[in-house]
């Protein structure tokens, strides 16, 4: 899931208000990792590959 | 060994890129943006990415570039460049900071490295379908004009030129010969090109390439050289033993030198500049930021071309 203009500004607001307490900023990415990567199942997660430059893909 | 510096850096040019095929954002040079998602939109300079990976597919006289003759880099190059036309405004212009911030520094930049890279990699028969969707980008930037900053003008007009030399529209070439006009106009009588109102020997270098590469790229200007070898004095007086200009003088507080127009006149800052990067005590791309240091590189590659 890319970043969009209004996900970066509800995940700013959240940060700067209820995100400033320890347990909801915990719970919130808790929410976060299920909701994004545990809930799928293996073939549908897509992650950006983090891979850089290996001169075989020449 | 300017085009050896270059060359180097092309693995962490192509680190930041999205090569994955299948990825929503392949060619994306930003990486903040498509593998980190730390932001919500991708700086379009980035993508000037796509002239070095060309360059360096192209650059066969390099003693070491694993990249000559690699057709995957003609296939980088040109995500690179859908992934730039994709993502721009409505308008044609593009953002480097925010969104539908319409940059004129980003899109004459970015513009005139996509062009550099059609006239590099193939021109308007390669990328028929490419250069048509640039059209109303070169239509923006004959409409927007930004005369505080001559560097940004400089680029704007070398971006229009090329575009008239691929499509041979001479619409976008009297559009250039304008640009190239204020640009001169704007310079003072000792050769300075301004940056928001004074000299910064480093921008002077940036704006004074993008002049030298129009003059190129349209088969000889007898004005702009004048201007260029003028600049040229000026920067040359302005460089230390190692080719370094002096940050604190500077209106814009650059370190850098874009070595290009200086190599073309033959300059004999030049050799400073080079003793400079032998010995590492000057400023070169492997020392910049992720921003920057693709455009430094690519300007090193044709200085090289000029030795």
């Amino acid at each position: 899931m890319l970043m969009t203009t209004p996900r970066l500004l509800i995940l700013r607001l959240f940060n700067v208000t209820f995100g400033r307490i320890g347990p909801i900023n915990r719970a919130f990415r808790k929410a976060l990792v299920r909701g994004l990567i545990q809930s799928k199942k293996p073939g549908e997660r897509y992650v950006a590959s983090s891979r850089f430059f290996d001169p075989r893909e020449l | 060994m300017l085009a050896q510096i270059a060359v180097n850096s092309v693995p962490r040019a192509l680190g930041l890129c999205d090569r994955d095929k299948h990825s929503p954002t392949y060619g994306c040079v930003d990486r903040a943006y498509w593998n980190y998602r730390t932001t919500d939109m991708a700086n379009a300079r980035m993508q000037e990415g796509g002239l070095l990976f060309a360059m360096a597919w192209r650059q066969t006289g390099v003693g070491a570039n694993m990249f000559a003759g690699k057709k995957v880099m003609d296939e980088w190059a040109r995500a690179a460049w859908r992934f730039w036309l994709s993502r721009r405004n409505g308008d044609g212009s593009v953002n480097e900071v925010y969104p539908f911030e319409r940059s004129f520094c980003a899109t004459s930049f970015s513009a005139a490295a996509f062009v550099e890279t059609l006239l590099l990699a193939g021109g308007a028969k390669e990328w028929e379908k490419e250069i048509t969707q640039a059209r109303n980008t070169m239509e923006w930037l004959c409409e927007n004009r930004n005369p505080d900053v001559a560097n940004q003008m400089a680029a704007s007009a070398l971006a229009l030129k090329g575009y008239s030399v691929i499509t041979g529209d001479r619409r976008f070439l009297l559009a250039a010969e304008r640009r190239r006009d204020e640009v001169l106009k704007s310079a003072y009588e000792d050769g300075i090109f301004g940056e928001y109102g004074g000299l910064d020997v480093g921008y002077q270098t940036i704006t004074m390439s993008s002049m030298a590469r129009y003059m190129v790229i349209g088969g000889g200007d007898t004005a702009v050289e004048e201007a260029l070898m003028k600049g040229e004095k000026l920067v040359n007086e302005r460089l230390d033993e190692m080719g370094r200009p002096d940050s604190a003088q500077n209106s814009r507080n650059t370190q850098f030198v874009y070595p290009y127009a200086l190599a073309l006149l033959k300059s004999d800052s030049m050799e400073r500049i080079m003793a400079g990067l032998k010995v590492s005590a000057s400023l070169n791309p492997a020392w910049m930021d992720d921003r920057y240091f693709t455009p430094l590189a690519i300007d090193y590659i044709f200085a090289e071309a000029c030795l």
